[in-house]
């Protein structure tokens, strides 16, 4: 019997395995796709290649390429982008790693605390989540991104727009900023040259600027595993929990299984206060066929927010209060792109290190794109197409004409020069709403059993929601004007499904929420979730993958104090960084 | 005539409609026009009837294959001349071009058909039921194709439907890729927003203008489009009847998504045995990225500096 056993080696799942490694633990953690151990010779930077959600390299689907990706059924217009493997998600994320706005916490008494979904907040308070989020952003380490073009551009249309500078890593006012981000700051070469014979390590350390985040980070070339730039938990945690018995005196490291697709919890039914209890867990192998179990005194699940109700219907899991795969938000993205006479990089440098932060509304950033990216996402829209139809939306603000889908001669100018397009992000404060669900498809199955059903339906998000993203469209566009752009377009996104949270959250009231205030299931014992589907909202907007690693590092606590009789680290110890030289030379003694 | 010909029952109207309306009976003239009728031409329906003194010949599976995958690649040409026009016959037919290449010169037609087949696993029974409900309702609520759901088309030509019919019933029964569905669906609508349409390509589809490519897609993502009941109409199982519109949503926003997505990635020229491109991809000329291409850049001196000189907070 393993001591813990994590499903998912995403952003989640990696944090809780390091940090029980770290204690000593026995722990195994099993990971549906890919391993990617050798990104070097397994990867490119090349756009289709890596990322077409359907054959790429980076998809939600099995290792084998010649296998179809793994598929799951929309009820409402969308489109998936998440990464199945070891990295999981932040496979392709852009390390951005902000924290949560402080309005979504419990006790929160600031004077815009009505602003945020107030129904549903974290069932603690900012002042103890902090403690978390300074252990993780050290760990990582989290770090001020450096500035290129497209950056100072961003920063100056800001300014010009009346925004000001925050200045500390919790947001306190609305204002722009340079990222924080999960990323190693260039050194050495990085940054000052595109010659590849200079670019590797450990003449170049840290980001090249290659702009290449979404297809993985495998540079420096040359540098260790936990020396690549970017903090993707293939790169960060990963590494160090397969290592643990290595750099830390009493440590163990993790067993690690890839291409396991776990198929069912296993539980025995208990009397008491929580129905069940969590015994073990069942997998596929991927490759085989072969079918597994092995026995654990708790059991995490960190298969994201998708994947963790399917998990749960397929294991036929008890769901007392109906909340299972509901509640599920996602950011309402939206995309506002100018069109300069100048240019403003618009596909050099890091992927994503500028932000505006506006509390009770969201945030946006600016990004950099590669061509086809660049495409998709203007003709990517629930407002028909520009010049022809709206779809019965269309709306007018700061942008100008009509929000939608440019196509046609319209598509084809306004990607006529790459670096000549400034792209933002929106990232809405988006409210929990019960429609808005995960479940099982009643007529699609794989070989792991009915596959997730999806509904999400933009047009009948909450009048918040749309507020706020409305808002955040209209202050990109203010930006975007400021900054000297001659044409801006508002595509109103349909939803994409990046940044997924909630569909198992945790919650101060057994009526509204599937975990308690420790992350472990109301409904079953020994059983805790530690991804983005455990946050009890959407963060106020900022990007996800931190607070979800704070929290799970919180959650990794609890499990210890509760289940191993362990003490709390956090607060009381240091932590060790993944860049550390004791790291390193564990990673490369063990030839990750 | 042939010693086994089927009585002259005909069939009825809404599933003439959808082998007429889809570009499926054009497609199988194209393919091999000994069989077509007299007064059917490049997909528009003329006058008359069949040549009585023609030998009508049998459709079989594998024709109707071909057939059907042509039909395929001229609705998937001109559904990416409509996303990224160029200086090819069908940016030139549809009244939008560009001097200069666009989209199905990068052959992102290739990387939509070949995607559109990975994106939902269909069930062969969902696609039948889904095809047959469509057929129901048309029946009730015609396309303005008068001719054809009216008009006698005399005996052979009756003989001529019912076994194109036939053939694309067992067609059906086989493995059937989701594009050639998706082909047909696209088809169906272009006929439904426009009529019968003339032109120079089996296609009804890329027989249309710019602007009428767009009704068809304004019609499409209408929440309340008449495809959308039309293919939930008469599903027998419930549970495909509740997941059609969700399958047909993901497939039209496909078509509009990866138009863009194919035409500007580097798909067409990428060497797996390298994991590079062959050479610098047309969509990456279009868009004046990566100048220096190939190699792909692993750096760039964009490095400015910290806002402000700010390393940390």
């Amino acid at each position: 019997m393993r001591d813990v056993i994590i499903i998912g080696a995403g952003g989640g799942g990696p944090v809780v395995a390091k940090e029980l490694a770290e204690r000593g633990l026995d722990v195994l953690m099993l990971e549906a796709g890919a391993r990617h151990a050798n990104p070097e010779q397994e990867w490119s930077a090349l756009e289709n290649h890596m990322n077409s959600s359907l054959s790429g390299k980076l998809r939600f689907g099995p290792s084998d390429p010649a296998k179809p990706a793994w598929f799951r059924e929309q009820t409402t217009p969308g489109s998936f982008s998440q990464v199945a493997g070891v990295g999981g998600t932040t496979l392709h994320y852009y390390g951005n790693s902000p924290r949560a706005m402080p309005g979504v916490f419990a006790g929160y008494s600031g004077r815009d605390r009505r602003m945020y979904d107030h129904r549903h907040k974290f069932p603690f308070s900012y002042d103890e989540m902090r403690g978390y989020y300074e252990w993780t952003e050290a760990t990582l380490p989290v770090q001020t991104a450096a500035m290129g073009t497209k950056e100072k551009a961003f920063f100056d249309g800001a300014a010009a727009a009346g925004l000001t500078p925050i200045t500390g890593k919790d947001v306190t006012h609305a204002g722009f900023r340079p990222q924080e981000n999960a990323i190693l700051q260039p050194g050495g070469t990085a940054g000052q040259t595109s010659d590849p014979s200079q670019l590797n390590y450990p003449n170049a350390t840290g980001c090249t600027l290659c702009g290449h985040c979404f297809q993985g980070c495998m540079l420096p070339k040359g540098a260790p595993r936990n020396l690549k730039a970017r903090r993707s938990t293939d790169n960060s945690y990963t590494p160090m929990a397969l290592t643990a018995d290595l750099w830390k005196s009493g440590g163990k490291a993790v067993t690690l299984v890839s291409d396991a697709y776990v198929t069912r919890i296993l539980s025995d039914r208990r009397w008491g206060r929580r129905m069940q209890k969590a015994t073990g867990v069942e997998w596929r192998d991927v490759n085989t066929g072969e079918v597994h179990s092995e026995d654990a005194k708790v059991v995490v699940m960190a298969g994201g927010c998708i994947e963790n109700p399917r998990l749960w219907m397929n294991s036929d899991l008890p769901d007392p209060n109906g909340w299972v795969g509901r509640g599920l938000t996602d950011h309402a993205l939206d995309w506002v792109t100018g069109i300069f006479d100048h240019d403003v990089g618009g596909a050099k440098g890091t992927s994503c290190s500028s932000r505006a932060d506006f509390p009770g509304y969201g945030a946006i950033q600016n990004t950099a794109n590669t061509p086809g990216a660049a495409a998709n996402n203007l003709a990517l829209s629930d407002s028909g197409i520009r010049g022809a139809y709206t779809n019965g939306l269309g709306s007018r603000g700061a942008w100008d004409g009509e929000a939608g889908r440019v196509f046609g001669t319209e598509l084809k100018d306004m990607m006529s020069d790459i670096n000549r397009q400034m792209s933002i992000l929106v990232l809405t404060d988006d409210d929990v709403e019960r429609q808005n669900r995960v479940d099982v498809s009643r007529v699609f199955e794989d070989d792991h059993g009915p596959v997730a059903r999806v509904s999400i339906d933009k047009r009948r998000r909450s009048r918040r929601t749309q507020r706020n993203r409305d808002y955040l469209a209209n202050k990109s566009a203010e930006i975007l004007r400021a900054a000297g752009a001659k044409k801006i377009i508002r595509t109103d996104w349909t939803p994409v499904l990046l940044h997924l949270h909630s569909s198992m959250r945790m919650g101060d009231h057994h009526r509204n929420s599937v975990l308690d205030q420790n992350c472990e299931a109301r409904a079953v014992e020994g059983l805790f979730i530690a991804d983005n589907s455990a946050l009890p909202n959407s963060l106020g907007g900022p990007n996800p993958t931190l607070s979800t690693q704070a929290l799970a590092t919180r959650t990794a606590e609890k499990i210890f104090q509760q289940y191993f009789d362990g003490d709390a680290w956090v607060g009381s110890e240091s932590p060790i960084c993944s860049i550390d030289d004791v790291v390193t030379q564990a990673v490369i003694n063990r030839g990750l | 005539m042939s010693e086994d010909k089927p009585s002259n029952v005909p069939i009825n109207s809404g599933r003439r409609q959808l082998l007429i309306g889809s570009g499926l009976l054009g497609a199988a003239a194209a393919v091999n026009p000994g069989m077509a009728f007299a007064g059917w031409r490049r997909g528009h329906w003329g006058w008359g009837h069949p040549e009585e003194n023609v030998e009508p010949v049998d459709w079989t599976v594998e024709q109707l294959r071909t057939a059907l995958d042509a039909l395929r690649d001229d609705t998937f040409f001109a559904m990416i001349a409509f996303g990224v026009p160029g200086d090819d016959p069908y940016s030139e037919y549809q009244g939008v071009s560009t001097p200069y290449p666009g989209g199905i010169t990068t052959r992102a037609d290739l990387y939509l058909s070949g995607g559109t087949d990975l994106l939902v696993p269909m069930p062969t029974a969902f696609m039948n039921q889904m095809l047959a409900s469509i057929a129901t309702y048309l029946r009730l609520s015609p396309m303005d194709i008068p001719e054809m759901a009216s008009e006698d088309v005399g005996e052979n030509g009756e003989w001529i439907l019912e076994n194109l019919d036939r053939t694309f019933t067992e067609y059906l029964e086989g493995e059937v890729s989701n594009s050639v569905l998706v082909a047909l669906l696209l088809n169906l609508a272009a006929t439904r927003v426009a009529g019968s349409i003339d032109g120079p390509f089996p296609s009804p589809f890329a027989n249309l203008s710019w602007d009428q490519k767009a009704r068809v897609f304004e019609e499409l993502e209408n929440q309340h489009s008449w495809l959308r009941r039309a293919i939930t109409w008469a599903i027998p199982d419930w549970h495909y009847r509740e997941a059609a519109p969700g399958v047909l949503n993901l497939m039209i926003s496909f078509m509009l998504r990866v138009s863009g997505f194919g035409s500007y990635c580097e798909f067409a020229v990428f060497n797996p045995a390298t994991r590079e491109v062959a050479q610098r991809p047309l969509g990456w000329v279009l868009s004046q990225y990566a100048p220096d291409a190939p190699p792909s850049g692993i750096g760039s001196d964009d490095f400015i500096g910290y806002f402000q000189g700010r390393r940390s907070v």
